[in-house]
């Protein structure tokens, strides 16, 4: 049986002095909680969280790795759990896990690396430190491919929309679907 | 202003030096609360021993559908951005600098110390190889007394003499996310002692320290140091991560004072391991369970009373362990509570001083939300502490045996005014402690953003520093460092009252260009109450006894400035100017504490660059200026100094590490510091070597 977090205070506390027991006990309770499902920042992360699955859907990379998908996020997480939907989706016949990293030294192994707009003073640092790796780079930080990244997140007129650099695709050894191609917005091919 | 700790609120973005442009701060996006009545509910179903069980949170499961939709009918439905402005570093109406995990690893540093001498407006201190003396905007002292230091929202201050053992309060630095320092009174929200500056350690969460980390390092005074650190999923939604790290320092130069042979023993050794376990990341509730334990051996020579003219050699030896316990709840993306619980075991054991204190921490904080421009958050906290000491012939504490107990309150509500181009921030803090009862510390703070993107800020604050146990309890001789005058018995007080503060600060935070960005700080501190050591015997045998019988003001400006020269170099540097005035009221005759004027430096300066010259090689290099102090009871001065470090590194390929670093390259030894109260000897700081490499996987 799995053990919930919220007793594992009282569980370890046979060291600590038994009102310490006694309060964990009364006041830390387990708590249904429910975010409220229109928030409407979430839905712009939730949304683009879905658009993430069908960049990697509509994406070949040159071998196919290591038995899965790693998606993984660079700097904050701004998806508010949104991402957790997708784990364990299929992504080329591989379940797709979601790892936080902090740094790009971290990103070994990552077939889809989303940039937090927290990176952006640090943009042209973590693109060159990817250098050719086959890491499909995908962020909102305004003007992303024409610093070398690989897809651009827009929001114009309140919808999603995206643009691809696609000679930063081919330097990476990525293959880019002709139906993103064609749903971009822009396809850029110069740095 | 949201200064709460920092583990109570999303990071502080934008992080030091301002040099990443604005990021979006989840907890300040717009939303509504419904926190409080269901944490009643929670809070009656928990006392009667209930458990609800957990609901999903509701955003994943909607999200599962948008996952079944076609990108084109992604691409047709309408989202809404974030509406209310985020929460920046360069926006808080406070002296913020924080230095990033990213900054502790290009900068080469082995301790949090070195790391905080970057910092405008700290400062830092070595005594000998483990001790220091660390303080915000003055009063510097290995004892120094108005800083409050955290490790993920631990209080790492000792209540003995309300300063902390940085000798043995060591982190793993890999896990590090960020320190986050803030000089001044930094608000309403922090615990006890925050009177000239909070430095607060936050780790990362453990789904950020996946995989396997594996560091070794060796110097010739950083003789070698390990660590091990492995992290793992857990269930569906669990991460942890488990390290051990071990170190090892060596002396430093001993200083000949021609009374007996100058022999280092300052050397020392630690080991500690801990954990982190957190659950919920993305979900409405995220409990985290924490907890280290370490052994520290610190090589000391002590001059203390005793027959022998030679000073006792031996190990100070630390044991501690702590657990932490965090459950927060989020409420859409505005509105939170949190509840914390910690414990914390500290064991010392040395000639002078043996003590084992025992403190249990808990707390409350809700943040209620955006109401209109209103954003209210408040707290409660209750900590108890029970030690137990040992007495020597040098030092006792009477009773030996004490608990105290400390009750805090706060509230802050941070107004929004002018359609958000100025924040106004008014709060309290409601402090209960058995020494000198209610202590009221409000504050006021306003931040103007004008329209060409800076920040004027500005704050009034009313902070005490309340009495320290050994202040009200100790029996401790002084032998003062030669030439040796008698020894001298201090006393502790039962009358000693809080020292006071009221703080005035003002801030401009601006951007040249895009890439330069610079952080003025200045302020005028006014002192009340401040402690004197006060003899009352006319001949010796000495004796004297703590007072309130100092008065004086600090005054000082602080500045920062970022250049990103190019995508491969940047260039930081930073300057600290400080002035201090002491004077003794009530014809009190202590001639130690007014030379506190002294005792730290008027300016210091940092210049330092972090560069990358290839796609795999950073170098990293930095020059720091410390004006001459002279340290009270001291006869002559420790000169200024100006210190070299440089960092080189390679990253061959991802996950694999190497680097070289040296410190102090500029000279053979230079002194820092003297101690005061327990004559320990001094050392100097040598010019230090030292590689490492770091393997993940």
């Amino acid at each position: 049986m799995r053990i919930h977090p919220a007793y594992i205070p009282a569980l370890l506390a046979d060291r600590i002095r038994l009102p310490l027991l006694l309060l964990c006990w009364t006041v830390l309770p387990l708590l249904p909680g429910t975010a409220p499902a229109g928030d409407p920042v979430q839905q712009e992360y939730q949304v683009k969280a879905a658009f993430l699955y069908n960049f990697a859907r509509f994406t070949s990379w040159p071998d196919t790795g290591s038995g899965t998908f790693n998606l993984c996020i660079l700097g904050n997480d701004p998806f508010y759990g949104a991402i957790d939907a997708l784990r364990d989706k299929p992504v080329h016949e591989q379940p797709l896990t979601v790892r936080h990293i902090a740094s790009t030294g971290e990103a070994a192994g990552c077939q889809l690396l989303y940039i937090d707009r927290s990176m952006s003073g640090q943009l042209d640092g973590i693109i060159a430190e990817l250098g050719r790796y086959p890491v499909l780079t995908v962020s909102d930080i305004d003007g992303f491919i024409g610093h070398g990244g690989i897809i651009g997140l827009l929001v114009i007129n309140s919808k999603i929309r995206f643009e691809i650099n696609i000679s930063a695709a081919s330097d990476a050894g990525l293959s880019i679907s002709s139906k993103l191609l064609t749903l971009a917005t822009t396809v850029s091919t110069g740095r | 202003m949201d200064l709460r700790p920092s583990h109570l609120r999303t990071k502080l973005v934008g992080a030091s030096r301002a040099r990443h442009p604005p990021a979006v701060d989840p907890a300040h996006r717009t939303g509504r609360t419904t926190g409080f009545s269901r944490f009643t509910t929670g809070l009656i179903l928990g006392l009667l021993g209930l458990s609800v069980a957990s609901a999903d949170s509701g955003n994943a499961i909607a999200t599962d559908s948008l996952m079944d939709m076609s990108l084109e009918a992604l691409m047709n439905i309408e989202v809404t951005s974030v509406a209310r402005r985020p929460q920046k570093k360069s926006e808080a109406a406070a002296a913020i600098f924080v230095i990033t995990g990213e900054d502790l690893r290009r900068w080469g540093v082995t301790n949090i110390p070195d790391a905080l001498r970057r910092v405008p407006g700290i400062q830092v201190a070595r005594i000998d190889a483990n001790k220091w003396a660390i303080t915000a905007r003055g009063f510097n002292s290995r004892f120094a007394n108005k800083l409050l230091v955290m490790i993920d929202g631990r209080s790492i201050y000792t209540p003995l003499f309300a300063g902390v053992y940085w000798e043995a309060n060591e982190v793993m630095l890999e896990d590090v996310d960020r320190i986050e320092v803030i000089r001044g009174p930094g608000g309403t929200l922090w615990g006890a002692n925050a009177v000239n500056g909070v430095i607060n350690i936050i780790t990362r969460p453990a789904a950020d320290t996946q995989g396997t980390l594996v560091a070794a390092g060796a110097g010739n005074e950083e003789r070698g140091t390990a660590s091990l650190r492995y992290g793992g999923t857990s269930g569906k939604d669990g991460h942890y991560r488990v390290y051990g790290k071990f170190r090892s320092v060596g002396t430093g130069r001993a200083i000949d004072t021609g009374l007996f042979p100058p022999v280092a023993h300052d050397d020392s050794n630690l080991q500690q391991g801990g954990f982190r376990m957190d659950w919920g990341r993305h979900t409405a509730d995220s409990f985290t369970v924490q907890g280290d334990a370490y052994q520290v051996n610190a090589g000391q020579e002590l001059l203390i009373a005793s027959a022998s003219p030679y000073p006792l050699v031996e190990d100070a030896r630390y044991t501690g362990h702590n657990l932490l316990y965090r459950w927060s709840h989020r409420n859409g993306t505005d509105s939170d509570y949190t509840l914390q619980a910690w414990y914390d075991h500290v064991g010392l054991d040395s000639a002078v001083l043996s003590e084992d204190r025992d403190t249990l921490d808990l707390d409350f904080q809700q943040h209620l939300g955006a109401t209109g421009s209103h954003d209210l958050v408040w707290g409660l906290n209750f900590r108890s502490i029970h030690d137990h000491t040992g007495s020597t012939p040098t030092f006792a504490l009477v009773p030996a045996s004490r608990t105290v107990n400390l009750y805090t309150g706060f509230v802050q509500d941070e107004i929004a005014l002018y359609d958000e181009r100025a924040r106004l921030t008014l709060g309290s803090k409601f402090e209960h402690n058995d020494f000198t009862g209610l202590e009221v510390q409000p504050n006021v703070r306003l931040a103007w953003l004008t329209r060409s993107g800076a920040t004027v800020w500005g704050a009034i604050s009313r902070a005490v520093r309340t009495p320290a146990r050994g202040e009200q309890d100790v029996a401790l001789a002084v032998i003062p460092p030669a030439p040796a005058p008698p020894p001298m018995m201090i006393y502790g007080n039962d009358h000693f009252r809080s020292e006071t503060l009221v703080a005035y600060e003002l801030g401009y935070r601006f951007a040249v260009a895009e890439q330069v960005s610079t952080d003025i700080a200045a302020f005028y501190n006014d002192y009340h109450r401040l402690r004197t050591v006060d003899v009352y015997t006319a001949t010796p045998p000495y004796a004297a006894t703590f007072n309130n019988n100092l008065t004086g003001h600090t005054s000082g400006i602080e500045i920062d400035s970022h250049w990103q020269a190019t995508d491969r170099l940047a260039v930081n540097a930073d300057f600290t100017q400080l002035k201090i005035d002491l004077d003794l009221v009530n014809g009190s005759n202590d001639t130690l504490s007014p030379s506190a004027e002294n005792s730290s430096p008027a300016h210091t300066a940092n210049l330092w660059i972090e560069a990358s010259p290839g796609r795999h090689v950073e170098l990293d290099a930095g020059v720091r200026y410390v004006s001459s102090i002279r340290t009270p009871g001291s006869a002559t001065d420790i000169p200024a100094y100006t210190a070299f470090d440089v960092r080189i590194g390679w990253k061959p390929r991802p996950g694999l590490e190497f680097s070289l670093t040296g410190q102090n390259l500029l000279d053979n030894a230079h002194p820092e510091f003297n101690p005061d109260f327990i004559y320990s000897l001094p050392t100097e700081v040598q010019r230090s070597v030292y590689g490492k490499v770091t393997l993940k996987f």
